[in-house]
């Protein structure tokens, strides 16, 4: 456990150097989110001027949501698979792997410090944008974090498994592109109340942080637990994937090329 | 929890490496290739081992076997009570590889935190006095906050050096460790080798420059064609291969033709 923390400072610090030394592409990257969101914003308003202002704020705080438990389920999965696919093109990834710690706990710590680093700008976005389209809808801040983490956990656990495949078939950005598609399909099933599709990754916990947060419903402290469990139980399982596949790269002797 | 200094067999810088008929077939495009036929060596500590040979003889692959990015078809590592080509976390821990090319490192951060994260990915706490002990060991000082992408090609491999040597570790695979370093730097990094020798540790390199091997290797195993063959001594390659000139080069030559 001390090794995984000793890791996790040194992901953290070299994260926070490369956000400070590289900081216009972090500004960029908080001004398009901000950008997006606001476009999207002013768009409904402009073309929906009949819109009552109730509705138009819940539309808008739906979207809102809607886009921050896109873009926690965006830094899961991207942040273990870009990190892998760019340490194998640069070189690095041997020496990932041979860390005693584990390369997925590696990556893993690495998804964390990035979540970490850029979350703050996921919810400082949030106001910004209440505050230009001068549309003010409350948000429970606490309740967001508490539900975003097993949706995050989640995300991992898909993000070990295309991590997995980039290991074997290297070059998956396409692919990867594509799962996207997948992933909005997840966002939108009704996983919620329990149902079949309740077992499915990112589902269940989509489905339950806009429930909380948009339709304010007060979620039972079993579904809590569910939800906690059968994210770790994916991570667990995206875990074993991701070593299978280092195990069989290895065996190919294919684990650094690219 | 992780130990820095007693890794999974490794013990202390007293350990012997016993390989027993390891060997690695690959399977390339339906045809089965043997890049390493099998072969017995004894690894003594406090020597430094030469893997010697042309390109695509086997020594990469051979490396990349005992650090475990490559597991082997056949055969065993065993040091002290552990098997290390079956156990699951194997030398990792204490055993630092310097892969061809000055590929082991990120570009985008500086040689300290290169050297300070090295530390770290391997659970080692005082990871910072080790990042200003190697800067200053070798002679990088000047470069401790310039981003490695500005460094030359011979410091970048200085800055893989030295995170390696940052490790302390007691097995220590160097491939190609003077490649692109100029005669000063190569001299530097000579004499640390023998120093790490010294200290009773296992030491293998693989290398192409005469000079080097005459100076530093003392076991020296030839690889041709994925046969290896130990050859005990630059001495006896001389007196066995030499024309009498006094250089290793002619020799060496000449038993790459035999």
């Amino acid at each position: 456990m001390s090794a995984c923390l000793i890791l996790f400072r040194g992901e953290l610090n070299c994260g926070y150097a490369l956000m400070r030394r590289y900081w216009l592409d972090t500004v960029a990257g908080m001004i398009n989110l901000l950008l997006f969101l606001v476009f999207i914003q002013l768009g409904i308003y402009s073309f929906q001027p009949e819109m009552s202002n109730k509705l138009l704020v819940i539309s808008l705080e739906k979207l809102t949501i809607g886009f921050f438990v896109f873009s926690i389920i965006g830094a899961g999965i991207s942040s273990i698979t870009s990190n892998v696919s760019e340490s194998a093109m640069t070189g690095v990834l041997e020496q990932l792997i041979l860390s005693p710690i584990g390369s997925g706990w590696v990556f893993f710590c690495r998804a964390l410090v990035h979540l970490i680093l850029s979350s703050g700008i996921y919810l400082a976005t949030i106001p910004i944008c209440m505050t230009i389209c001068r549309h003010w809808f409350r948000v429970d801040f606490c309740k967001l974090l508490f539900f975003s983490i097993p949706l995050w956990i989640a995300s991992c656990a898909v993000g070990f498994a295309l991590g997995a495949l980039t290991l074997i078939y290297k070059k998956t950005q396409s692919f990867t592109n594509l799962i996207q598609f997948l992933i909005l399909g997840l966002m939108v099933l009704p996983s919620y109340p329990f149902n079949a599709l309740s077992w499915l990754p990112i589902s269940p916990q989509a489905a339950v942080l806009n429930k909380v947060l948009v339709e304010k419903q007060v979620i039972s402290w079993n579904w809590v637990l569910f939800l906690y469990l059968q994210s770790a139980f994916y991570l667990a399982t995206g875990l074993a994937v991701f070593k299978e596949a280092e195990n069989y790269a290895k065996q190919k002797g294919i684990l650094g090329q690219y | 929890m992780l130990n820095a200094r007693t890794p999974c067999g490794v013990t202390s810088g007293k350990d012997m490496i016993r390989i027993r008929n390891l060997s690695k077939t690959y399977s390339v495009s339906g045809k089965t290739v043997q890049a390493v036929k099998p072969f017995s060596l004894d690894l003594f500590p406090g020597k430094v081992h030469c893997f010697l040979g042309p390109n695509g003889a086997g020594k990469t692959t051979t490396v990349k076997m005992l650090c475990g990015l490559v597991t082997p078809s056949t055969g065993d590592i065993i040091v002290n009570r552990g098997n290390l080509s079956t156990s699951d976390d194997r030398l990792t821990f204490s055993t630092g590889v310097v892969l061809e090319g000055a590929r082991n490192i990120y570009w985008r951060l500086t040689a300290f935190e290169n050297i300070d994260y090295y530390c770290r990915l391997h659970g080692l706490r005082d990871s910072r006095n080790r990042a200003m002990q190697c800067l200053d060991q070798l002679g990088l000082q000047e470069y401790t906050n310039t981003e490695c992408r500005f460094l030359s090609r011979g410091n970048q491999q200085k800055v893989c050096l030295a995170c390696v040597l940052a490790l302390d570790a007691d097995f220590l695979l160097l491939d190609e460790p003077t490649l692109g370093l100029d005669i000063e730097t190569a001299h530097k990094v000579m004499d640390i080798i023998l120093g790490y020798k010294r200290n009773g540790r296992i030491i293998i390199v693989t290398t192409h420059d005469a000079e080097f091997i005459e100076t530093v290797a003392e076991n020296i195993i030839l690889f041709r064609g994925g046969k290896v063959e130990p050859m005990s001594s630059v001495a006896e390659i001389m007196t066995k291969y030499g024309n009498g000139d006094g250089r290793f080069s002619t020799a060496y030559l000449r038993l790459l033709k035999n």
